[in-house]
This record gives structure tokens, C-alpha cells and sequence, in this order.
């Protein structure tokens, strides 16, 4: 009895496992035999790390902790390293102003030192991805439709969910060490400048690395490296760019040199950008709304994200109004702080604490319409979230084309960003083309701007007639058309076929199968 | 933009020493032996034009680096 026992998941397969002390007492008063052999420290323990943090976690539908748990929280940007500086990830984010959110759970408290901080507020706050908004549930002139969310560009401008994105390329070549092993005809690269075809060297200094600050556009030679046989230069991806922070040079016992290049790029929301909060409600900004249009409260409180109560009914995510309501009591020095999963305050409890405040007991507000003054209807309900950014933003999928690769096979546009590729034309887009009957526009987005070529067909037999060199009589040799099945080219004609369809016939054609094609003049 | 360009030096991420390399030396601190150098602050005038989301746009924030 009252021995801790730390249980790995092996372990725990073979315990029986009192969710709380009351599963024990219980057995105990009703004078049956114990059958636990072991007890959770609190109930919420039987969650996870990133489970365990979610308040009011038991309030929600499982799917959506299953969301926040799993999903939101491995994508929301924060401050994950303590020595960002001297680090040289491919690719690593930073929030700006990480914060702590308002409540806490048993989980969160375990995060931190005991013994330290003041006033009961702990120390180390490291993990938490996100910041405190206040948020409005209310609708914003349409803006907020369909899971997206409008947010305070007056917030945003003073620094709410800014991040910090760097990407470091990497490049190696042989030093002397190795030289001397080499023979004198191998082809010994170095860095350095060289006047590039492949693309711009401007910011490059003479030793092969941008100056410091340089920054750098899609096109940019990021490391200029050359050999005899020619350039061997890092080229930036031309979906990327960013301001150089560092270059790191060293060097391994292997004889090789080593140079990382640091791009740092500043990002504020945008448009397109996907926030979450801790409830599995995700969504993406669809306004950047100014402050003074914002509907304020009688304190001049004005929100920083609107999101749609639609987001609510179907959800079922109860959990995050109870956050906002217990926040809003505790920004106001409630001592109600806790929201941990299983043992979470009583809506009672969160009303009466708010209604003490001084605050509409359920958390709404009277509002008055920023735009116009005057009030609104209803009272509109506002209260301090914990929302995180997440990884996925606009920026990095942009996508357009007009002229560009195309596959070698289908000689259909590539679909890939990073190739330049195109936007599929799906058939769903197809069916709303047929729909409203603009069948130019089917025609043009299907067949010539896709996979357009041209065919030779034997009128006669139906065939597809290739393009062969033969003799004709006097021993001349001429190129063209000819069907060999009915040895001649009076009934060929040439129809216009997408690329696809022709390789679908000489595929067929290729196991024995052969297409007629059915032809008549237009 | 620099008419005459000057050699490249790296300063040691451990002592701290300043180091010129030509092509082909082992990446090494001459002073201490530390393997880790870090290319120095440039002297040429960098100008930042930031453009923070939509509402700063247009706006160019000119920052002169020199000393």
C-alpha cells in the first residue's frame, strides 16, 4: 500500500487498474474482495501526454480528442528546442510568443519542477504550442462559413501567432586529407563562385556562400560548389524562400568539408493559414478583419478569432465553451483553475465562479456592432481559447501553371508542385462543366490543353494508320501515312485523339487486341 | 557592389578566433583545432524590406547593417 509503481505498457496489460481511489473504497464498503492490483495516481493518468493536456477532455466527442491528440498537437507550431539558435534542422518552426494556456490539468502540472516558480503558477511552460485569443462565437459577415475563421488583424500586427521558419541546405566536398589519397586526374570539388547556367550567383560571396542577410529567391544558387567536370551548385527549391541566418562550416574525420546554410523566413497569419484549437476544431483564416469592425464589449474588449457556431451542434465539443468560460473566470483571478479530464468543475461550479467576476454567469456578452454602433440582438458568447497554429499554411501551397512539364508517357501536365505541375480537373469539375452545358470549356481543359495530338485513321478499314517510310514504284522512298491493311492512302484521314486514348489502343494493340475507330467529318 | 572583394574570414565557434581558408584546407580552427566555424557578419549594406501580412504591405521597413 502506498508504494508508486511505474508501469510500462508491457506491464500494464497484466494490471487491473482502479481508475480512482473511489473503485477501491467502493469494493471495500460493499465488503467484497479487492481485485485491483494497482490504482491511478489521478483518473486523467490513463490518458496520454498529449491527451492528458486537453481540458475538458471528457466533455468532448472522442473522435475529436482523437483529432487534437494525434493530429493537431504533432502539427502545431511552438517552441520545441531550447537552443534554436545553434541548430541546423532541415526544416524546424518557432512560435513567437509561446504562452501557457489559462487552465490546467493534473498532466500539465507534472510538466513542471515543483518547488519552483511563484504564486502556484509552475515553471517550464515548454509544452504547450499555442496561444491564448479570445474568442467570439458569432457569425462575421459570412467570413467565418464552413469551418473557416476570422481573425484581428490589429492582433495579428502586434505579434498573435507569428512564427519563425528556417530551412538549412546542406553541401559536402573533399579536403586535402582525402587529396593526397586521390589521384591528381580525379575530380576534385570545391566550393566557390562560378558564373552559373543554372541559376543566380549574386548573392554568393568568393568563397561560395551567400553573405549573411542575403536574401534569397526562388532561382538563388544557395551553395555554389564546382568541380573540373563543371557545377555542382545547391540550388534553392523554387517554392522556397528566405533571408540568410547563418553558414556553419566544419569537417569529419573522413576527410570531408561540410557547409549548412540557415534561411530564416518570417511568417504572420495570412489567409489560407489552419488554426486549431485544442478540440479537434480546426480551421483556416477567411478574413483579416480590422479591429474597429469587430463587435465590442462593454469593457472595449474586442475579439481576436470569430469562429462559426456552426462548428458546435454536430461536433459535439462542449468542452472547448467550457474552456472559454473557465478561462474567462480565471483571467478575471478566478481560483476554479483546473480542467483536467474526468474531474473537471461543474458547469455550476464555472457559472457561479464567472457570475462572481462580475460577468454574465453563461459567459455571453452585450455587444455592439463595431461597423454601425449599434447593438446587437442577442448576447454573443466570448472567452479566452487556447488556439494553436498549425504547420499547414497558405504559402507553401500555392500552385498555378500554364505552360509546363508533362508526363513522358501519358504526355499528360505533371501533378506535382515541387515539378511545376498542374491542377487536376477532376471529375467532379468535369460533371459541373456538363451541367451547365459548356462544353467549349470541357473540350478546352480535357483535350487541348491537356493531352492533345493527332492521329492517322484508314477510313475504309477503321484502323489506325501509322506513318511508315515505303517505296512507291520507280524505287522513290516517301514518308507518310499508309494503311497496310488496305495497302493504300486514299481513304486516310486525320482525326484529332487525346495522347491517352492513342496509348490505350497501342496497349491493347500490343496483347492482341485491336480498335476500330469510328469516323465522321465535323 | 564591393569593387575590391576581400578574403572571407569564419569565426571558431569555440575560441572565438577569426580564420581564412583557402580552397582545400580541412574546416579547423587554426588557434584551437575546433571543427565548427561560423561565416561572419557581412560588411556590405543590407536592406530588409519586410512586408508583415496584408496590412503592412507596402510599407518597407530600411534597416542599415554596417560597422
Amino acid at each position: 500500500m502506498g508504494i508508486i509503481e511505474l508501469v510500462g505498457t508491457e506491464e500494464e496489460e497484466d494490471c487491473f487498474t482502479a481508475w480512482g481511489i473511489k473503485c477501491i473504497l467502493k469494493d471495500v464498503k460493499e465488503k467484497k474482495p479487492v481485485k485491483f492490483t494497482h490504482c491511478e495516481l489521478d483518473m486523467s493518468f490513463l490518458l496520454g501526454l498529449s491527451c492528458g493536456i486537453i481540458p475538458f477532455a471528457n466533455h468532448d466527442h472522442a473522435r475529436r480528442v482523437l483529432y487534437q491528440a494525434q493530429k493537431h498537437s504533432s502539427q502545431a507550431i511552438g517552441f520545441p528546442t531550447t537552443n534554436p539558435n545553434i541548430r541546423v534542422d532541415t526544416l524546424s518552426h518557432q512560435l513567437y510568443y509561446p504562452q501557457r494556456p489559462l487552465f490546467r490539468t493534473m498532466t500539465s502540472d507534472c510538466l513542471g519542477k515543483p518547488g519552483y516558480g511563484h504564486n502556484g503558477i509552475l515553471p517550464r511552460p515548454e509544452l504547450y504550442n499555442g496561444q491564448n485569443a479570445i474568442v467570439a462565437v458569432n457569425i462575421h459577415l459570412g467570413y467565418n462559413q464552413e469551418d473557416s475563421l476570422v481573425m484581428n488583424q490589429a492582433s495579428m500586427e502586434r505579434g498573435m501567432f507569428r512564427s519563425e521558419h528556417i530551412r538549412s541546405y546542406k553541401a559536402e566536398v573533399d579536403n586535402k586529407e582525402t587529396m593526397g589519397k586521390k589521384r591528381i586526374s580525379d575530380n576534385i570539388m570545391n566550393f566557390g563562385k562560378m558564373q552559373s547556367t543554372r541559376g543566380r550567383v549574386d548573392c554568393l560571396d568568393d568563397d561560395g556562400f551567400p553573405f549573411i542577410g542575403a536574401n534569397l529567391q526562388s532561382g538563388d544558387i544557395v551553395i555554389g560548389r564546382y568541380a573540373d567536370s563543371g557545377d555542382h551548385s545547391i540550388k534553392l527549391k523554387h517554392t522556397e524562400r528566405g533571408m540568410v541566418q547563418k553558414v556553419v562550416l566544419s569537417s569529419n574525420d573522413d576527410g570531408k568539408n561540410f557547409a549548412v546554410v540557415s534561411l530564416r523566413q518570417v511568417r504572420s497569419p495570412r489567409l489560407g493559414d489552419k488554426f486549431s484549437s485544442m478540440h479537434g476544431q480546426k480551421g483556416v483564416l477567411g478574413f483579416l478583419e480590422s479591429q474597429e469592425n469587430f463587435p465590442f464589449t462593454i469593457q472595449g474588449i474586442v475579439p481576436d478569432i470569430v469562429i462559426n457556431p456552426h462548428a458546435f451542434p454536430s461536433r459535439q465539443t462542449p468542452g472547448q465553451l467550457l474552456e472559454a468560460a473557465l478561462g474567462k473566470g480565471i483571467a478575471c483571478g478566478g481560483f476554479l483553475r483546473y480542467a483536467t479530464p474526468f474531474s473537471t468543475p461543474s458547469v455550476e461550479a464555472i457559472t457561479e465562479q464567472l457570475h462572481r467576476v462580475g460577468f454574465e454567469k453563461w459567459g455571453s456578452e452585450r455587444v455592439y456592432s463595431g461597423r454601425t454602433g449599434a447593438m446587437f440582438n442577442s448576447l454573443i458568447f466570448m472567452g479566452p481559447t487556447f488556439y494553436q497554429r498549425l504547420i499547414h499554411m497558405a504559402e507553401d501551397k500555392v500552385k498555378f501553371r500554364n505552360i509546363g512539364p508533362v508526363h513522358p508517357l501519358t504526355r499528360q501536365p505533371v501533378a506535382d508542385r515541387k515539378r511545376y505541375g498542374g491542377i487536376k480537373f477532376g471529375e467532379m469539375e468535369r460533371d459541373c462543366l456538363i451541367a451547365h452545358g459548356a462544353s467549349a470549356n470541357l473540350h478546352e481543359r480535357l483535350f487541348t490543353l491537356s493531352d492533345c495530338s493527332e492521329v492517322h485513321i484508314c477510313r475504309k478499314c477503321k484502323n489506325v494508320a501509322n506513318v511508315i517510310q515505303r517505296t512507291v514504284s520507280g524505287g522513290r522512298k516517301i514518308r507518310g501515312p499508309y494503311c497496310r491493311l488496305c495497302e493504300s492512302v486514299d481513304d486516310i484521314i486525320k482525326a484529332n485523339v487525346p495522347y491517352g486514348a492513342k496509348l490505350l489502343r497501342q496497349e491493347l494493340f500490343s496483347m492482341g487486341i485491336n480498335l476500330k475507330f469510328e469516323t465522321e467529318y465535323c | 557592389m564591393d569593387p575590391q572583394p576581400e578574403p572571407v574570414s569564419y569565426i571558431c565557434g569555440d575560441c572565438g578566433m577569426e580564420n581564412t581558408l583557402k580552397p582545400g584546407d580541412v574546416i579547423q580552427c587554426r588557434e584551437c583545432g575546433y571543427r565548427i566555424l561560423y561565416k561572419k557578419r557581412t560588411r556590405r549594406i543590407v536592406q530588409y524590406e519586410g512586408t508583415l501580412g496584408d496590412g503592412w504591405s507596402g510599407h518597407v521597413i530600411a534597416c542599415v547593417l554596417k560597422y
